[in-house]
């Protein structure tokens, strides 16, 4: 993007440099030295992990959404069981990429690989989504009886 | 008895070891049979994007059944997966820099001095399309769940 000013002179837009500083940067060679491929691949095989671990996630709650009879006098109860599920799978998934790209980096330049928030993020989720579960069928039994 | 061949590795308690023996301590051959050969590595990861396509696959399928429109797509990516998992992997298994890898004994090592350095950004890209088809499906499902809670929302059955 460039812009030409009353003398008739072209200059790059502060907006462009900065987008094409981007893009150099894209473009230039990661930093760090290759690292050992056992570990590269061992990296990949953990984000692949947690990618099936998401993709579960979004089918649970698709399958909870679609396939279990509703609550009697909960109707938003399967969406409220089934969205944090699909959400959950979904934050993981970009998570995972972030991590993937964190380690990757960690591993190129040699450092120690940071502690995964992953594990806590899904036992968290999970604990409260099957003690929402519990409290929505709960309250469908005693609003049957 | 050790002292008969002098030229014959031998233990502490000076067994002699049979001709084709190989010292343990030798850095061609080391503990982990994997320090030998990445290949190990390499064919756990081809794995793990297979397991990865065919759960794509067992969704799609399953989705396809009830909404073609949302299953067939998913379907379809679950071939995409299996080729990301297994194209790059001729590339990728001599890219790195182990001691054992490298060492003059391993036959493979002049492969792997002349191979592509760098896979890091294919990787990343490789990566991305698979969090990008998760999101999707994410979202979609999303839509579906949310539209669906109603008596006239979509319903998958």
């Amino acid at each position: 993007m460039t812009v030409r000013d009353e003398k008739g002179r072209t200059a790059v837009s502060g907006a462009a440099r900065r987008i094409e500083t981007g893009r150099a940067a894209r473009r230039a060679e990661p930093e760090g030295t290759e690292p050992d491929a056992r570990f590269t691949m061992a990296n990949e095989r953990t984000f692949l992990a947690w990618s099936r671990t998401s993709l579960a996630l979004v089918v649970a709650g698709l399958a909870v959404a679609q396939l279990l009879p509703p609550f009697r006098g909960v109707p938003w109860g399967r969406s409220a069981i089934a969205a944090p599920l699909i959400l959950l799978g979904a934050t993981l998934s970009v998570l995972s990429y972030a991590e993937w790209t964190r380690n990757q980096r960690a591993l190129r330049l040699g450092e120690p690989l940071a502690r995964s928030v992953l594990p806590r993020i899904l036992s968290v989720t999970i604990t409260v989504i099957a003690l929402l579960a519990g409290a929505v069928d709960l309250y469908s039994k005693v609003h049957r009886g | 008895m050790s002292g008969d061949i002098p030229d014959r590795p031998a233990l502490r308690d000076n067994t002699v070891l049979p001709d084709n023996a190989v010292p343990l301590d030798d850095p061609v051959l080391p503990d982990d049979p994997e320090d030998a050969d990445p290949g190990l590595a390499s064919e756990r990861t081809a794995l793990a994007w297979t397991r990865s396509s065919l759960a794509f696959a067992a969704v799609g399928v399953a989705i396809a059944k009830a909404r073609p429109a949302i299953g067939i797509p998913v379907l379809a990516f679950s071939p995409v997966v299996l080729l990301l998992g297994h194209l790059p992997r001729a590339r990728c298994r001599p890219g790195g820099h182990s001691a054992a890898w490298d060492s003059p004994g391993n036959p493979r090592a002049p492969m792997a001095q002349n191979a592509p350095q760098d896979g890091t950004r294919a990787r990343s890209r490789r990566a991305l399309l698979m969090v990008t088809g998760i999101t999707m499906l994410a979202v979609a499902a999303l839509v579906i769940t949310l539209a669906g809670s109603g008596a006239s929302g979509i319903r998958l059955r």
